[in-house]
């Protein structure tokens, strides 16, 4: 069960990036490619963690992968208010 | 896509002030009756068969006059008067475009309605707003 | 458990929870439900990393993962619902 679920989740993540994949070609704002890559950061980790089962998910350090994507998230978010984000298309 | 594109300035009056298909019905029929103007609630009945609710007409208009395209008179009567040459001549663009090339002016509109409510999904995560 | 390590899974509570809160004011400022939707998914994620902080830093000794699973699953599929519905005409 838990397993299906991580799968589960693994594609929601991956679908979610393709979608801000498109958006960022839609809009060209930098936020869109950030969180694209911080969310297939999330589905990489999500997979390789299901697939090295419980053991190693204790020891921590694959979700350093994870914690990489969220902190994607947070420089897009920083990026997106020091240099202003972009105007109009 | 295709290779059309409407003109820049059409399309800049299309993100400012015609956010859905029906605005852009409701600003046509102003257009071309300058020296009529109309109430909210007779423009929506000057739309049918399109059906608007009079609380969206009243969004619309106030968008319009608030983009200079339409002045209100007295009674709250609304009546197309572009604001300025470039306005007009946006204005003109629009209308040719409506008579010349229904489908692109049409998927225009989705597709800046469409780009504009992904961007505020960026713009959310502006700390300060601009306006 | 590395002071590093507590600092980064706190780093990713942050980021969602930030996420969270800027999305839904742009919600309560626009009324687009697309926000709305992407703000629901922010909370799924929140929860996540709290959970995953919980598990794997407060309380080594449980495990969570269904928990967790399912505040991602729950969240994601509000963004993807709000994606496939409200992002494209």
């Amino acid at each position: 069960m838990v397993d299906f679920m991580a799968g589960g989740v693994a594609v929601t993540y991956v679908v979610a990036g393709v979608y801000f994949f498109r958006f960022w070609r839609k809009t060209r704002d930098g936020l869109f490619l950030s969180f694209a890559f911080a969310f297939w950061l999330l589905a990489l980790n999500q997979t390789i963690v299901t697939l090295l089962g419980a053991a190693d998910e204790r020891s921590g350090n694959a979700y350093l992968l994870r914690v990489l994507g969220f902190l994607l998230i947070l420089w897009a978010i920083v990026q997106k208010n020091v240099f202003g984000g972009r105007k109009g298309t | 896509m295709n290779g059309f594109e409407l003109p820049a300035d059409v399309r800049q009056l299309i993100r400012d002030s015609v956010p859905t298909p029906d605005a852009l019905e409701a600003l046509v029929l102003l257009v071309r009756n300058p020296a009529q103007s109309r109430t909210a609630e007779e423009m929506v009945v000057a739309m049918l068969p399109i059906v608007v609710s009079e609380s969206a007409m009243n969004d619309y208009l106030a968008l319009f006059r608030s983009h200079g395209l339409v002045v209100e008179q007295e009674g709250a009567r609304f009546a197309h008067q572009p604001a300025t040459p470039g306005v007009e001549a946006a204005v003109r663009g629009l209308l040719k475009a409506y008579n010349e090339r229904p489908v692109t002016l049409i998927r225009t509109v989705y597709a800046i309605a469409d780009s504009k409510r992904i961007q505020s999904f960026a713009d959310a995560f502006k700390l300060k707003k601009d306006e | 458990m590395t002071t590093f390590k507590i600092i980064i899974y706190l780093g990713a509570v942050f980021t969602s929870l930030a996420c969270m809160v800027l999305l839904y004011r742009e919600y309560r400022r626009t009324r687009l439900r697309l926000l709305l939707w992407s703000a629901l998914c922010f909370v799924g994620l929140t929860l996540n990393n709290i959970l995953l902080f919980a598990d794997l830093v407060v309380f080594p000794g449980l495990d969570l993962r269904l928990v967790r699973l399912l505040a991602a699953l729950i969240g994601m599929l509000f963004l993807l619902y709000g994606f496939i519905w409200e992002a494209e005409t």
